[in-house]
């Protein structure tokens, strides 16, 4: 029986969720990812929860001015450790390898801490970039979304995962929607029809041999 | 039955259809979502021209004014799973190639569009630049000056320059003209709001403060509500742009007609809320069907305990073993109005039960094969059959009704069910009636006309009245089912949803309705001519 969970809003949307909300933005344009992004982080941090930012395409100068707009400190939450921003490359690919097992541990101990500062919950944004198809592991991608749908049964850590539509194939694309429950439609969340859950997703790829 | 689900699939795959580029990934990403669907082993989209021989592929050919953009193919696994989508993957199939389509259209319109940027700054360059010789600026410029009106004539779009205060036309080019249908000469004595439909914001203050915008910010795109020569109003799509020529500050509008777009774009959002809302009432309807058998078979039992000829035994064995007289029991239950509220609740739930039958029409085909039909004999006996009655308690009467028919002779016959349509004319017509008789109007008249359009293949049925007319908010939701102007007790709000849907899903047809408020509606149907 899992835990009732506590109750979050996301910044872009008025909607309210659950913590530890599995979700999907598929984008094709700079200004629809970033706004989701920005309000997605000021949101968490205004709500008290630790939050960190996986992103190519985000920096202090770019992230600065919104934060200071919604009175916050930029410095102060990132020295006190409540707001980290990091490339995706330094995170996903340390070393040129992606390791789905190493992301989540990671995961884990972000949950772990946030919970031992006292914050309210744990939240991560993260754009994937299409380098993944191209490192070892990378055809890993996809168990990784799964794993992490079922990490966060038992860890509520809130994840966004940011896809650029016009850097991933359109069959990937479709793929990486069937392992996301829900997903944003024109600033909206919506339950995703083509959501296959993990077990069954893994499942199917076992019996098709895509995957070991 | 049609799983919700499903429909949502087809659904989000539009919306992320469009973020997609034009390229294989497009395509890629549909074949990869289509395998998924009901009945379905697997998609290829692919360029080839070979006719398919196999009977478990379904094919999709994708084009659009001319331009193909391959197939698409289905390997069918279940055929009996897979129908149910059929009508649903072919108005997603169309949605694909409205989306190629418009991305065409974009990038044809962004390239004309920059080759006139182009040729305006050449030919300033050139007038502005002091030449050393006299003649060789004069043959420039008249070079110049052909091929300018040249190349301001071939361009497809409409082009119109004008001052920055918007008062004065300083030319047209020949689309523009023939687009808004002017001579050059009565063109260059209006002003461009005289082109503009003149509603809010599309009016003199609208004009200026587009010109304004377009000075301070650079070029704009917009969409505007035009008007013709003639008064008629139509959608265009402009391109403005500052500039300067020979000195001149002036503005251009490369200007587009969109007014096919706009019905597109409309359609297919009706289409598309048509499917969801078909899909979602036919579900519901579905889960109250058991409920109401059991309430309406219980109903039904009491009845027959209680007033029934041969099955009172059981009733009058329990009567006596209570110690109750069984006359006496039936007497207190008539006087309390139990026989009426029962025959009350019957009635009702026979209602609640047409309504549930109409609903679930919306997702189910008819089983039966289509036959031969001759759409103006169904007309005719439709007519024929509502004019032979006359219902006191809804007020219309159709001998008051003048029927005026302008019928082509010959129309080829469609492949359809005779009486689905029917159903639709009655519908059509008994609505027409009852709208005209309480709008008060002293001669009610049905126009209904009948053609052949052999380019597109079709035929047009038009069943227009002189009624009231709609507004446009009732206009847009005529189809929708449970939407009714009517009394509850006179309408389901049902009627024209299930035509819709025979007319769409059952016969691969067309249906929309045009209305003028205090004027009168007009019914449009096509039905395709295999």
């Amino acid at each position: 029986m899992e835990k009732e969970r506590k109750k979050i809003v996301l910044g872009f949307t008025d909607q309210e969720f659950d913590q530890g909300a599995h979700i999907c933005q598929i984008f094709s344009d700079d200004e629809e990812r970033h706004d989701v992004l920005v309000n997605y982080i000021v949101s968490g941090l205004k709500g008290g929860e630790s939050t960190a930012c996986f992103s190519d395409n985000e920096s202090e100068a770019s992230l600065m001015e919104f934060f200071k707009e919604n009175g916050l400190a930029y410095k102060e939450l990132e020295n006190s450790g409540d707001f980290t921003l990091s490339k995706t490359a330094e995170i996903y690919f340390e070393n040129g390898e992606f390791i789905p097992e190493k992301m989540l541990s990671l995961l884990k101990s972000f949950y772990s801490n946030s919970k031992d500062k006292g914050c309210a919950g744990a939240r991560v944004v993260g754009e994937m970039s299409p380098e993944v198809e191209h490192v070892s592991g990378g055809d890993r991608l996809l168990e990784y979304e799964c794993m992490v749908t079922m990490f966060q049964k038992e860890f509520p850590v809130t994840a966004v995962c940011q896809y650029d539509a016009r850097k991933f194939d359109g069959a990937t694309i479709m793929d990486i929607l069937k392992v996301h429950p829900q997903m944003i439609v024109k600033g909206k969340v919506v339950n995703n029809p083509f959501y296959v859950h993990p077990q069954d997703y893994i499942a199917k790829k076992i019996k098709t041999s895509e995957y070991k | 039955m049609i799983d919700a689900n499903v429909l949502g699939q087809l659904l989000l795959m539009q919306t992320v259809l469009i973020s997609l580029p034009e390229t294989d990934s497009f395509f890629s990403f549909i074949c990869r979502g289509l395998e998924d669907l009901p009945g379905i082993a697997s998609v290829r989209h692919s360029f080839d021209k070979k006719p398919i021989v196999d009977d478990s592929v379904v094919l999709f050919m994708l084009s659009r004014s001319g331009v193909s953009y391959g197939q698409i193919e289905l390997v069918v696994s279940d055929y009996d799973q897979y129908l149910p989508y059929d009508d649903c993957l072919r108005n997603f199939m169309f949605m694909v190639e409205i989306i190629l389509e418009e991305r065409r259209q974009k990038r044809l319109s962004v390239e004309c569009k920059l080759g006139l940027e182009k040729l305006v700054n050449i030919r300033d360059q050139q007038l502005s630049k002091e030449s050393k010789e006299k003649y060789d600026i004069q043959e420039a410029l008249i070079e110049s000056e052909n091929k300018y009106e040249q190349i301001f004539n071939a361009t497809s779009d409409g082009i119109l320059v004008h001052d920055i205060d918007g008062d004065q036309i300083y030319d047209a080019n020949e689309p523009f003209l023939k687009m808004f249908g002017f001579k050059k000469s009565e063109i260059l004595q209006t002003t461009p709001d005289f082109l503009s439909s003149g509603v809010s914001p599309y009016d003199k203050d609208g004009v200026k403060n587009k010109i304004e915008q377009v000075i301070k910010e650079g070029p704009q795109i917009f969409e505007w509500q035009a008007k013709k020569s003639n008064g008629e109003f139509f959608w265009i799509e402009i391109y403005l742009t500052y500039t300067s020529i020979a000195g001149k500050n002036v503005v251009i509008s490369a200007v587009r007609d969109i007014s096919v777009r706009k019905q597109t774009q409309e359609m297919l959002i009706h289409n598309e809320k048509m499917i969801s809302v078909g899909g979602l009432a036919a579900g519901i309807a579905h889960e109250i069907n058991n409920p109401l058998s059991a309430m309406m078979l219980s109903a039904n039992i009491l009845l027959n305990r209680l007033y029934g000829q041969k099955k009172q035994q059981p009733s009058l064995e329990i009567a006596r073993e209570l110690g109750l007289s069984y006359e006496s029991l039936v007497e207190f239950m008539d006087r309390c109005k139990v026989r009426k509220m029962l025959n009350s609740l019957l009635e009702s739930g026979e209602r609640i039960s047409d309504i549930v039958s109409n609903t679930l029409n919306f997702t189910r085909k008819s089983s039966a094969e289509p036959t031969n039909c001759d759409v103006t004999k169904i007309l005719d006996k439709s007519i024929e059959l509502v004019t032979t009655g006359y219902d006191l308690e809804k007020q219309y009467d159709f001998k008051s009704i003048e029927f005026y028919k302008d019928y082509q002779s010959d129309l080829p016959q469609i492949k359809g069910h005779a009486s689905k349509l029917q159903q639709v004319f009655i519908n059509l017509l008994v609505n027409g009636a009852q709208a005209m008789c309480s709008s008060g109007k002293e001669q009610l008249q049905f126009n209904l006309r009948l053609r052949f359009i052999e380019d597109e293949q079709h035929i047009l049925i038009e069943i227009e009245d002189n009624g009231p007319g709609m507004t446009e908010f009732t206009r847009t939701r005529v189809f929708e089912p449970f939407y009714t102007t009517k009394n509850p007790s006179d309408g389901t709000g049902l009627g024209l949803s299930v035509s819709y849907f025979i007319i769409t899903t059952e016969h691969g047809g067309q249906m929309s309705v045009e209305s003028q408020f205090g004027v009168g509606s007009k019914f449009i149907i096509k039905l395709p001519v295999e």
